[in-house]
């Protein structure tokens, strides 16, 4: 979906005062330019039509494309998942007693907190990024790396970066429309906050688990081609410069960078599943078992603090929002 | 180094803010403006006498330019504050269910726009109280028998920010507790078969 193809059929003459004026004087200087400005110019000031409401149109369309395309990624998921544990779809589980969790949801979600139940595919982009990036912060294993997300991200961003300059760089923009600039830019900037952060983050996980990660190729699918090469040629660097300033001057046997100690302490830093994780259930999640042979529901609408290798399924489905 | 040591245990406020900054919030706009076509979303129409529906971060920012008028949301005034407050007081057990951000939406309500708010001082204290309030009875249930028994503990309705809080604290506890167990059936092995804590708490240095 892009903005010049969105708007192309739009007339370029809707939307406000100053238009009419900057567009007939410019038609002394091309006719080509002066559509294509008006076009930029339309991006940044839609104009209301009939599938854009307030607040959402653009952003909430492309979500629900989205939400197609990872509503059945979780299906097969579910079905490899959900077979061996047991639990259905929504709030139907085995154990009984989804009805009175349901019946809690809706009780107590008094009009505070509204969007707190907004589900995941409905999202528009930017919130979804938001989710993503605390998800990454709140766990100790690298998550799935959020390759689509981050694309269209990219894409929207370099467009509203053309756009921009464009638009600024040309004297006929009006005031209104600088300042509608500027709130563009200030949006850029938070949301490219927002993904040096994810990267960010993912980096310092990659690199705190390189020698792990390169060892273990069934994780790789979670990195992107270049977190992997990082990985590799992280862990190549590390390990050449301990061989060149200590191991090569002591003895063969003390060599070696994957060792275990006696009692199965490995010397490859690997995420601990153990350290606890905290967890706000979007759906019934079912229950889950302690290791006291004590168990605890994962109810809708709570919230949990529980060692992230016993809800690690939840999270991945997204049925388990990481705070 | 790609994660300053401070960012590691969590997200911080000023990160928890941020995200409160994203929702949205009804502002009185105070100019004329057609709609704005931004990465989450379209607004606007900006018209004056009519509220329309805007991310906090762009309300603030209009706000700081004296161009808007912000709609204070619906649990931020005395009266439901006074109500709130006296459920939480009442109810010993749990917590009441609050909106998600609403400690860093107040806070930053109050100080950039604390002349939308009706009797903004009153409403910081009452927020304050609430917090306090609040603080009293996590520290209480921590101190209760058994809440960390096997490493899980329900907090349901604490707000991120309570948890970020409170989060460092925790996981350090649990692990410890987890490390000073019997090393009970080997179960572990199949996942890492290292002792716990030993790599997440002190693997970095």
């Amino acid at each position: 979906m892009s903005f010049f193809d969105d708007e192309a059929e739009d007339s370029p003459t809707h939307g406000h005062g100053g238009r009419a004026s900057s567009s007939s004087r410019a038609q002394s200087i091309g006719a080509s330019s002066t559509s294509f400005l008006d076009r930029l110019r339309s991006t940044v000031s839609p104009s209301p039509g009939p599938g854009h409401g307030p607040g959402h149109g653009h952003g909430h369309g492309h979500g629900v494309d989205r939400s197609r395309a990872s509503a059945s990624i979780f299906d097969e998921s579910i079905g490899g998942a959900g077979s061996s544990v047991g639990y259905g779809e929504g709030g139907e589980s085995s154990f009984g007693f989804a009805p009175d969790n349901e019946g809690l949801g809706s009780q107590s979600q008094t009009d505070l907190d509204l969007d707190e139940m907004e589900e995941m595919e409905e999202m528009d982009d930017v919130k979804k990024m938001g989710l993503v990036w605390v998800r990454e912060r709140g766990t100790v294993e690298i998550m799935n790396w959020e390759g689509d997300l981050i694309d269209g991200l990219f894409d929207k961003l370099e467009q509203q970066q053309k756009m921009v300059t464009t638009l600024r760089s040309d004297p006929q923009t009006s005031e209104e429309e600088h300042f509608k600039l500027m709130l563009v830019q200030t949006e850029m900037e938070r949301v490219k906050y927002l993904v040096r952060s994810y990267v960010r983050t993912r980096l310092h996980k990659i690199e705190k688990y390189s020698h792990y990660i390169t060892l273990t190729p069934s994780i790789h699918h979670l990195l992107s081609g270049a977190e992997l090469s990082h990985a590799r040629r992280y862990t190549d660097l590390l390990h050449t410069h301990f061989q060149h300033s200590v191991l090569d001057s002591l003895p063969e046997w003390l060599r070696k960078m994957d060792d275990s100690y006696g009692d199965g302490l490995s010397m490859v830093t690997k995420p601990n599943r153990n350290v606890p994780v905290l967890i706000y259930c979007r759906r019934d999640c079912g229950e889950i078992t302690l290791e006291g042979g004590e168990r605890a529901a994962l109810a809708r609408g709570t919230t949990h603090l529980v060692k992230y290798k016993l809800v690690d399924r939840w999270i991945n489905l997204g049925w388990a929002e990481v705070l | 180094m790609a994660l300053p040591k401070t960012l590691q245990p969590g997200l911080t406020p000023d990160e928890l803010t941020f995200l409160a900054e994203e929702e949205t919030i009804d502002i009185v706009p105070l100019f004329s403006m057609t709609r704005v076509r931004l990465l989450s979303g379209i607004y606007g129409p900006f018209q004056p006498p009519s509220a329309c529906r805007v991310p906090l971060w762009l309300a603030l920012s209009l706000k700081r330019k004296r161009k808007c008028r912000i709609v204070p949301p619906e649990w931020l005034s005395v009266e439901r504050l006074t109500a709130i407050l006296k459920d939480e007081k009442e109810n010993g057990e749990g917590f009441e269910r609050l909106p998600k951000r609403f400690i860093e939406t107040s806070k930053v309500l109050l100080d950039v726009a604390p002349d939308d708010l009706t009797q903004p001082s009153i409403l910081r204290s009452l927020l304050k109280d609430l917090r306090e309030v609040r603080q009293a009875k996590i520290r209480i249930g921590l101190q209760s028998e058994g809440v960390m028994r096997g490493s899980y503990l329900q907090v349901t309705n604490l707000t991120p920010l309570e948890l970020s809080e409170l989060k460092p604290f925790l996981v350090k506890a649990m692990t410890m507790m987890q490390g000073l167990e019997p090393r009970q059936e080997e179960e572990e092995e199949e996942d890492g078969g290292q002792p716990l804590g030993v790599e997440d708490e002190y693997g970095d240095e």
